[in-house]
This record gives structure tokens, sequence and C-alpha cells, in this order.
């Protein structure tokens, strides 16, 4: 087995790229086409006539970006101001409550 | 294995960031390509071997552990969930519930032995630079020669395998709000759209409980979760009292907290005393005559507030973290010896779904690996 390949296409990243960057708010989901290209969002509606099987959200967090190349801050999320926010039957907060400081979750 | 003096390629920054990596700066120098770790291939190979051994010799622990029940409590694992890991084991017909990627902490100078340093099976980060900037940077640099990575394809061929393990709907991924986690889960989440997978992204915060399931922000069940939000965080939170009654795959799985833990070092030594690719490690005290170990916090991250002791003397110490309530692990410190002059380079063996993956290099400026040392590309030449 080769050690080394080639990366496939890398269309969903490189399309996320100017998104993350752009950190001007705005929509955060986009429509993306089965093979990861994305589309016009309204592609996603049911009965579209642009709607191909296996199109699909995706979500692109943004606002946490101070900037391209700074870390600013962290994004946070607009629907859960506080622990244990709850609207009608569904409870938010209730995860993501480490990781704020100075070190996130990974590793 | 020697580190090389390079020119950077012009324009660096832009191409990284075109890459959808604009993490390369983010409080001083991060991504650096004024230099490259260059190995060849005989000493590539014998770190794909000790990754795959040490992975091995991980699943026989997890396994110990669940058969003899003896290391529970060492562990810290809180009993809650013994009954979600057990079943995250024995899950899809014995295989263990879907499992994506792990990253192991080498410490190597090229002569002996790789010696591991801990294994991050839970939510490892430093992916994107390793998967695809340091490939892209080669191809511009030194497009002749090899370099160990495919991590990338591995990840997308891992989402395929595991899709029909996969209950219907998106995968959703989670994180918490740093922007590198963001980052890391955004691109898993591309690498699953890849392999065909519908997704989703939703923050940790956003997750909702609607009296029986998890929910995102259009109430829609989450069913199967890339989380990169540690397992003993969501244990400790408001949400974790669902976890036990929650039909949601979480990937990684829940046995990964037992992998992740420090205390897992103590006992692979415990398992395998002498084993080439360990150094001694012990709970509670130093062990085995150690006078000089790193003290690492169980459930520490980004080398905050580990401490290094050489012949009883603190040589240094990581920044504070608030880690520790839980105990700390006393591992054998890795004697780098001369050969790599000053430098101590940790080698970050990626691991996609079981199988020996790829390679990322950081560099710190003092012994101890955090979330400010530099990512260093390699290569492969002779």
């Amino acid at each position: 087995m080769p050690r080394a390949r080639r990366p496939s296409t890398l269309t969903l990243l490189l399309a996320v790229a100017p998104l993350v960057s752009a950190c001007d708010g705005g929509e955060g989901r986009h429509c993306v086409g089965p093979d990861g290209v994305y589309l016009a969002d309204g592609c996603c509606e049911p009965g579209a006539a642009c709607n191909a099987p296996g199109a699909h959200w995706v979500y692109v967090p943004h606002r946490y970006y101070g900037g391209v190349g700074s870390h600013a801050g962290a994004w946070r999320s607009s629907t859960s101001p506080s622990r244990g926010s709850s609207s009608g039957a569904v409870s938010r907060g209730g995860f993501g409550g480490h990781g704020a400081g100075a070190h996130g979750s990974g590793g | 294995m020697e580190r090389r003096t390079v020119t950077p390629r012009e324009g660096w920054p832009a191409r990284l960031e075109a890459r959808g990596f604009p993490l390369h700066t983010p409080d001083g120098p991060y991504w650096d390509e004024t230099a490259c770790w260059a190995f060849t291939a005989r000493e590539i190979d014998t770190l794909e071997r000790a990754t795959g051994e040490l992975h091995r010799l991980t699943l026989e622990a997890v396994e110990h552990v669940l058969s003899s029940g003896s290391w529970w409590e060492r562990l810290r694992v809180p009993p809650a969930l013994v009954p979600a890991i057990r079943a995250s084991w024995e899950a899809c017909e014995g295989q263990g519930a879907p499992s994506i990627y792990g990253r192991m902490d080498l410490a190597w100078n090229g002569e002996g032995p790789p010696k591991l340093l801990e294994y991050n099976a839970d939510t490892p980060t430093a992916l994107i630079e390793a998967a695809v900037v340091q490939w892209d940077w080669l191809l511009d640099v030194a497009p002749d020669l090899d370099q160990w990575n495919s991590i990338h394809d591995r990840l997308v061929a891992g989402w395929k395998d595991l899709a029909p393990w996969l209950a219907e709907g998106p995968v959703h991924f989670a994180s918490g709000g740093e922007a590198e986690d963001v980052l890391t889960a955004t691109y898993l989440q591309d690498t699953a759209a890849q392999a065909g997978l519908s997704t989703a992204f939703v923050t940790m915060p956003d997750v909702g409980w609607d009296g029986a399931r998890f929910v995102d922000l259009e109430e829609r069940p989450i069913r199967s979760c890339f989380k990169l939000y540690p397992w003993e965080w969501m244990a400790r939170e408001a949400f974790g009292a669902h976890l036990p009654r929650a039909e949601t795959t979480w990937i990684e799985p829940p046995w990964k907290m037992l992998v992740s833990n420090k205390a897992f070092l103590a006992l692979l030594w415990d398992r395998n005393p002498g084993h080439p690719n360990l150094l001694p490690a012990s709970l509670d005290a130093p062990g085995f005559g150690m006078r000089s170990f790193a003290r690492k916090p169980l459930f520490g991250r980004e080398g905050a507030d580990v401490t290094l002791v050489r012949e009883g003397e603190t040589i240094a110490r990581g920044a504070e973290g608030g880690y520790g309530e839980e105990g700390f692990v006393y591992q054998r410190l890795y004697e780098w010896g001369d050969r790599l002059g000053s430098r101590t380079p940790v080698l970050g063996a990626w691991v996609v779904q079981g199988e020996p993956a790829g390679l990322g290099v950081r560099e710190g400026d003092g012994p101890i690996t955090d979330d400010r040392s530099r990512f260093v590309p390699h290569l492969i030449d002779g």
C-alpha cells in the first residue's frame, strides 16, 4: 500500500474556508449537493426544481473569528443565552459549560 | 531523523487560508515552515509499526477493563456511564460502536523504540494541518519526495465504512466554541460529506433535550453525532444525566473515555511491563524507583498542569489549567539525549479506523508540548 496518497477533492472544505473567515454573520447553513459542492440554498427545499437526491444542509458556524489568522475569541451560541435555558419542551445549554477558557476541548 | 531548515513559500499564509486553515498564527507562530523534519522510510516504518502495536495493546487493555472490572475506579469512570461504555464496546455485532480516529503522541529521537507519551483517543485536534496543509506543503516544496500521510483519504473511506452502522438522518457534528475545535469538527464534517453522508453542525451549547432525545436547533433528533467534546466533560454537565438513556450513537464512542484518560498509561504498563514502546507509569506516586518523571493530571489537556522532574528536581511546569483534581499519573521521563540538539519534537501518529494513517510533528520552546507548540511539516527522504 502506498504510504502517501493524494488527498481527494476538498471542494467543501475549500468552500467553507471563506465562510469561516468572513465573520460577517448571515445564514448558518448552506445547501450542498451529493458531491459536496454547494448549491443554491433553495435546492434543499422539498419540491424545488433543482432539488436533487442527496442534497442536504450543511451548517457552517460563523462569527467566531476576529479576522483571518487571528484568534480573537470563541464563537458564541446565539440561541443559548444561559445555561439551562429552554424553549417549549426542549431545554438547551446542558452541554458546553467547559472549554470557554484558555483551553479548548481538543487535545 | 533530522530537522532541516527550509525556505518558506512566498505567500504561504494565503495558501493555508485558501485551504481552509486560517489558524496559522493564532497568538503567535503556529504553522512553521521555516523548517521540516526529514525521516527515512525505515524510520517511518518503525513509527508505523509502533503505532499499530500500541493500538493493539490499547484494545487489549480496554477488553481487560471490561472483563475484569478491576480498573473502573482507578480510571475515575462515573458509575452511571459504565453500562454505556460496555454497550459501546460490544455494539455492532461485537466490533464496537463506530469510531473514526485518534492520535498517539510519541517521543522518539530516531534511536531505539518510539515511546508512547499519551493516546488522545477521544478529541484529538491538529488534524487539518496534518491531513491537508502539510501535504500541500510537500507538493510545493518537495513534490518528488514522500510523506507519511493518508489521513484524509482514510477519513473519507472510514465514514463510508461506518455509514451502514449509523442511524437514518444526518450525522451531526458538534464541538465547543473554540475556533480550533469548530474548525476540526467542520473538517471532519467535510470528510463525511465527501463520503456521501448527510451532515449537520451544532455547537454543544445548542444541543437540546426534548425529554426523550437529544435534538438540534431544528428539533431534529440527533441520532448519530461526532462530538469534539470530552466524555469526562459531557458526563459531568447537566445533560450528562440523560446520556445513559439517550439513543444517540456518539462518535467517538464511550469506551474511548477509558483510553484518553491518562490513568490508562498506568494500565498499559501494568498489563505490559517492559514493553519497548511504553514508558513505566504508575498512579498516585512515582513508581518503579522513578526519580525522573512526568506528572500528568488524569484529565489534563494541552500540557496544562504537567510537571517534569529529573533526578528529583523540577525542570519544567506546564501552564495552569485547573486540572489535577482527579489525581495524576507518573510516567518515566523520556530522555531525548543530544541527538536532536535541544529539540524535543512530539510525533503525533494518527490512527484512522484502527489503522496507522499519518504523522504530525509539534515543537515547543520547552520540553512540554502545549497549545502554543508549533506544527512543523515532515517528509520522507532516504
